[in-house]
């Protein structure tokens, strides 16, 4: 069996390579079917807006496509954990902290 | 339509100074986050929570990209990091969510931003200009490595031999609260944080400077992408600028890196150390006016 520190890095690369490519796409895609998003930026450059949220169904596509990046994290920590319980159960136990400190940032601020 | 046109120009300059910085970063030694999030706050316009929320963006999937690489090869010890992590983590989500209170307090609050972020800089050109030790003796005697299994060997291509590597247990105690002011400083500015980390891992520590330099690329991961959730979730980012000033520094960054080989890095190095004080008193200056401490702007 693999260590966790080669399975971790195989299963962010794998998932990080398609996160790339899913912002990449995402921005065109958002770009092209909502020109809205790039008058926002001039006025971003003016320092006239400071927040963003959805507005339009195409919204979304861009904003899961970040979601989706940054759980790439989460997801590499938990696809190791049976595996550092075996490697060292003091670290896996840091882990599963690192995983509840991550869970309850995502749900909290969410509310 | 002519603010698409305009917002287009917009984004494809914000695009190629993302670029260009992920370019000449690597040739300075510093990551891509680091030159980004002062230079924009510095210079541009932009609400710094979006320029912060980018700034991390930039550091966290950098640092991703690296680990990927440096635990495959074992030259970053990934049990080491995830201890280190859990004092980046909650420190940096308590920095994040402070720094968008701190910005939210308006022109006063952004002042303080940018003006401690300009006094930061200065003690980030003080830190990459500290000496360090290429190969340390490892000293893994501490029961605490032992126990958290920080025992490490990997092959050294240059040296063409084994290295065994480990932290010690004193340095790591020591360590450890220094980590929660990086994490800290990384979620409230927005920033990189491997000019803090190298020195803490290689003369705190006293791992090789190779695999401190590795460490401390992939060490901000876990924790940026806890800070981040804040940012995002409360609604602090833009996409256009989010998604194109990170995939502009990633890429500048790969291209960077290819550089570091050719290029003069010396003359580089120096020119970016120049201009990062000069960003530097520009924050400060900016911040100073912005708080009513100082009554005009210098320049």
């Amino acid at each position: 069996m693999k260590p966790a520190d080669h399975m971790y890095a195989e299963v962010t690369r794998a998932l990080l390579y398609v996160a790339l490519v899913a912002l990449a796409t995402s921005l065109i895609i958002h770009a092209t079917l909502n020109p809205g998003a790039l008058e926002e930026l001039s006025k971003i450059i003016n320092g006239e807006l400071n927040i963003w949220a959805p507005q339009t169904p195409v919204d979304y596509v861009p904003l899961y496509a970040i979601y989706f990046i940054n759980l790439i994290v989460p997801i590499g920590l938990i696809y190791v954990l049976p595996t550092l319980f075996k490697e060292n159960k003091l670290i896996a136990i840091l882990t599963v902290f690192i995983l509840i400190l991550l869970t309850l940032m995502i749900l909290t601020v969410e509310e | 339509m002519a603010d698409v046109i305009s917002g287009l120009l917009v984004f494809v300059g914000l695009f190629v100074l993302s670029f260009v910085i992920g370019i000449i970063a690597p040739l300075a030694g510093v990551g891509g986050g680091v030159l980004f999030t002062p230079i924009m706050l510095g210079f541009t316009s932009i609400h710094p929570d979006l320029v912060r929320s980018a700034g991390l963006a930039i550091a966290c999937y950098s640092s991703i990209m690296a680990g990927t690489v440096y635990f495959r090869q074992r030259i970053a010890p990934f049990r080491l990091i995830l201890l280190a992590s859990t004092a980046l983590l909650p420190a940096a989500i308590i920095g994040a969510q402070l720094g968008i209170y701190v910005a939210a307090l308006g022109t006063w609050g952004q002042g303080l931003i940018r003006a401690s972020l300009g006094i930061l800089l200065f003690l980030i050109v003080v830190l990459l200009s500290v000496k360090r030790v290429d190969w340390p003796t490892p000293r893994c005697n501490s029961r605490l490595i032992d126990v958290f299994g920080l025992r490490y060997v990997y092959h050294e291509k240059t040296l063409n031999r084994d290295v065994e590597y480990c932290p010690t247990g004193l340095g790591l105690a020591a360590g450890l609260p220094l980590l929660f002011l990086v994490g800290f400083s990384s979620g409230f500015f927005g920033l990189g944080a491997a000019w803090a980390l190298i020195p803490i891992y290689n003369l705190l520590m006293n791992l090789p400077l190779k695999v401190a330099a590795a460490s401390a690329s992939a060490s901000l991961a876990i924790a940026d992408t806890g800070a981040l959730w804040g940012y995002i979730l409360r609604e602090r980012f833009h996409p256009e600028l989010f998604i194109g000033a990170t995939l502009g520094v990633i890429i500048g960054a790969n291209l960077g890196a290819k550089l570091l080989l050719i290029a003069r890095v010396n003359f580089v190095r120096r020119l970016i150390l120049a201009i990062m004080i000069f960003n530097g008193i520009q924050l400060i200056n900016r911040g100073l006016f912005e708080m009513g401490i100082i009554p005009h702007r210098l320049f």
